[in-house]
């Protein structure tokens, strides 16, 4: 009876576990999208390993972490290095030649006997690179790495009310007569200015929502650009004064982009805005509806093969938006004049990229779905698939 | 299911906003509130069980008497629960209209505390009211702990752990403690539903609390701080209720409710004129006759209360609830009774 009833007890410990699993069910988690400048390899991060494709889909190498962290923050390219943070708070330097860790940096923690005690700082968003120094954001705030010679070693830690989840951004122009300085937006709903060389706030500036996204720089008119949970765009001068905001109809979750003197945006109720920047602020401003789901991710402006500039962005319908941003009148008063839509198959929420392929211009995006995690559209090709990557572990 | 995430995300936003944005006194007021709103069906089902528990030395006597026929078995038991108008279901009502609402009770609390850039984006979808957005994403830290995400130094788990644990302890009925200890089994032979149920009562007194530290462990510390006080609510009905009985928790019973379960025993044995020992079966080798228990064969009932008087597997309040009840059986069932344990006593004889 023992035995009948311990398998009832295991039967019914087992039924709980599928019930609530099944209840507790989230969407997935996308995947970090990095391309290189040269538009020859596109890096994905995702679950437990960091790849690297070439533009025929080809996978260069796999990098994989030290234990069973997962990857999700898109990896930062520089110097023949791909930077990235992962889900245990660790930083990682993989060489892009061949996917080999350069060194790793992991925070100390306490042991408690056998237990690893302490909260695991979460690396979630790009880093932001500046010198020889490399931030990033976590759980509590915003660290600074000192990376000379290839030691790592934690050089300032700097304390936010929430987590950072967005790149931190360094700027460093000798033409601004600006001192250097490391721009943070936290979901705390502040916006920091710190001295990248000891992490002292310089100011901050409470923006009344959460900035999950990153910011966007202007260095012609001095200032910055950031979009808000609370359903604003807000420019703010680089010395923390807010000039000018406009309202959205939803939430605001990727950085605009800056482009010949207009801002173009997506909001999360699916809306498509094109904001025109002015001496003062911001000028007219056009929305229409693009998509019934969200726009997540920041757009991408490109230029097709004819040097027009084609703004690229995906949604969580499943589809992949290409606009002519050249045609007179591409945003209507009746429609949004789209060159191109294609299917993902999956949300597209992603952050874009280009590569290059035997003279066609890829654009890479990414979904949440394995089977067609990361897809190559064919810019000028009406964005026909030119090829689907499927997750491999 | 959407819609009770989505009723619980707003209410627990609501509740943020009204309590200075703090997350943990809006979870504390959030279960507060849910718990009361269930409380009629708490209490519903809590009198359900009651009744079946009343029922339940009845239904033994029932499961003995009809153990060969199991049509008359069930038909039998069917008139028992309509002569005393209980639903054998009613129990689980309650429970199953509350499942839905803990389910969305859970998964509003990971919603609205939003720990990856996936939950955040879900979020949106949850809020049904204008206005909230403004709260997002929620003031996540107190004390040491980041409450989206699990408690770094365990200590919530284990307070999860030990407030499950006492609360299963208190609303578990001890084991009566009688003269009669309960014969084993032989092979193949199966418990009976009363003792089944029993069994598996104790057995999640063990799992409940580890299947919900192993939860605290694995998802965010707000749904610990949500169990714990949902711990202590229920504590805290069942002592208002008058139902928590503390020395349970040293495997003891009150001496009200050591009484109470004795005249139910006492009672069910004088209507049918035979005492529940005999009619589950075991052997009873009481203290006065000496006699070592010993397994009976298939088909044999008891013989040797005739010897044992029923006050000597109870406490001597119950014995004079016995005699009281006794007395008020039919002469019937009286003259049933001393039949078969004539008859009985033979067949022991004849061993």
């Amino acid at each position: 009876m023992n035995k009948k009833l311990s398998r009832n007890g295991l039967f019914i410990a087992v039924a709980l576990l599928v019930l609530l699993s099944a209840c507790s069910r989230q969407r997935d988690t996308w995947p970090g999208i990095a391309g290189t400048t040269n538009g020859d390899t596109v890096l994905i991060s995702y679950k437990r390993t960091v790849i690297s494709l070439n533009a025929e889909k080809d996978r260069n190498w796999t990098y994989r972490g030290e234990d069973d962290t997962d990857f999700y923050a898109p990896a930062v390219i520089a110097d023949g290095r791909a930077y990235v943070g992962d889900y245990k708070g660790r930083i990682h330097a993989i060489n892009l030649e061949d996917g080999k860790r350069i060194w790793m940096y992991e925070a100390e923690r306490q042991q408690f006997l056998w237990f690893t005690v302490g909260a695991v700082d979460r690396v979630i968003g790009p880093i932001g690179l500046g010198g020889d120094m490399l931030f990033f954001g976590t759980e509590h705030g915003v660290s600074a790495l000192n990376i000379a010679n290839d030691e790592p070693e934690l050089a300032w830690e700097f304390g936010t009310g929430h987590s950072v989840w967005a790149q931190p951004v360094y700027l460093n122009n000798p033409e601004l007569d600006f001192p250097p300085t490391l721009f943070v937006t936290s979901l705390d709903k502040h916006l920091y200015a710190l001295n990248p060389e000891n992490g002292e706030e310089r100011w901050s500036l409470d923006m009344g929502g959460g900035m999950p996204g990153g910011i966007t720089l202007d260095i012609e008119h001095r200032r910055l650009y950031v979009g808000t949970l609370a359903g604003e765009i807000i420019a703010v001068s680089f010395d923390g004064q807010e000039l000018a905001n406009y309202e959205t109809e939803g939430w605001v979750w990727g950085n605009p982009v800056l482009h010949n003197g207009y801002l173009y945006f997506g909001d999360l109720d699916g809306m498509l805005y094109e904001l025109e920047v002015t001496e003062s602020g911001f000028g007219e401003a056009t929305k229409r509806k693009l998509s019934e789901e969200p726009l997540r991710a920041t757009p991408l402006v490109v230029e097709d093969e004819a040097g027009q500039a084609v703004l690229v962005i995906g949604s969580d319908d499943q589809l992949v938006y290409a606009i002519d941003l050249s045609q007179p009148n591409w945003i209507s008063d009746d429609d949004i004049d789209v060159r191109w839509k294609q299917e993902a198959n999956a949300a597209a929420v992603t952050e874009l990229t280009t590569v290059e392929l035997e003279g066609k211009e890829l654009v890479i995006v990414g979904t949440e779905n394995k089977d067609r995690l990361v897809l190559a559209l064919d810019l000028n090709n009406d964005g026909k698939r030119e090829w689907a990557y499927k997750y491999e572990k | 299911m959407g819609i009770i995430v989505d009723l619980l995300s707003t209410l627990l936003l609501i509740l943020y906003s009204l309590l200075g944005q703090n997350v943990v006194l809006a979870i504390v007021a959030f279960t507060v509130i849910v718990r009361l709103s269930l409380l009629p069906l708490t209490i519903k089902q809590q009198r359900s069980m009651k009744r079946m528990q009343e029922l339940s030395p009845k239904l033994k006597q029932l499961q003995t008497k009809y153990k060969d026929d199991r049509e008359t078995l069930v038909q039998e038991q069917m008139k028992l629960y309509k002569e005393h108008g209980v639903n054998p279901f009613a129990g689980c009502l309650p429970l199953l209209i509350q499942l839905p609402i803990f389910f969305g009770l859970w998964r509003a609390i990971i919603a609205t505390l939003a720990s990856s850039p996936g939950q955040l984006l879900e979020l949106q979808n949850h809020i049904m009211l204008p206005g909230l957005d403004h709260l997002i994403p929620l003031h996540n830290t107190f004390l040491w702990l980041n409450l989206a995400l699990p408690d770094p130094y365990f200590v919530l788990p284990v307070i999860v752990v030990v407030t499950t644990y006492l609360q299963q302890r208190l609303i578990m009925p001890v084991r009566p403690k009688t003269n009669t200890p309960t014969q084993p089994r032989k092979p193949g032979q199966r418990p009976d539903a009363s003792e089944q149920a029993e069994q598996m009562t104790r057995q999640m007194t063990t799992i409940m609390p580890f299947f919900l530290g192993f939860l605290s462990l694995s998802y965010s510390s707000g749904l610990s701080i949500y169990f714990i006080v949902s711990n202590l609510i229920g504590i805290m009905q069942y002592a208002m209720m008058g139902k928590a009985d503390f020395r349970r928790l040293i495997g003891k019973e009150s001496p009200k409710a050591a009484a109470e379960a004795a005249a139910r025993r006492s009672e069910a044995e004088a209507e049918d004129g035979m005492p529940l020992e005999a009619a589950t079966a075991t052997a009873t080798p009481s203290a006065s006759t000496g006699r070592s228990e010993r397994q009976l064969k298939p088909g044999m009932v008891m013989t040797t209360l005739k010897n044992a008087p029923p006050s000597s597997t109870a406490s001597g309040n119950t014995s004079s609830k016995r005699s009281g009840s006794t007395s008020r059986s039919s002469a019937a069932a009286r003259r049933s009774a001393t039949a078969t344990r004539t008859r009985s006593s033979t067949k022991t004889k004849r061993r």
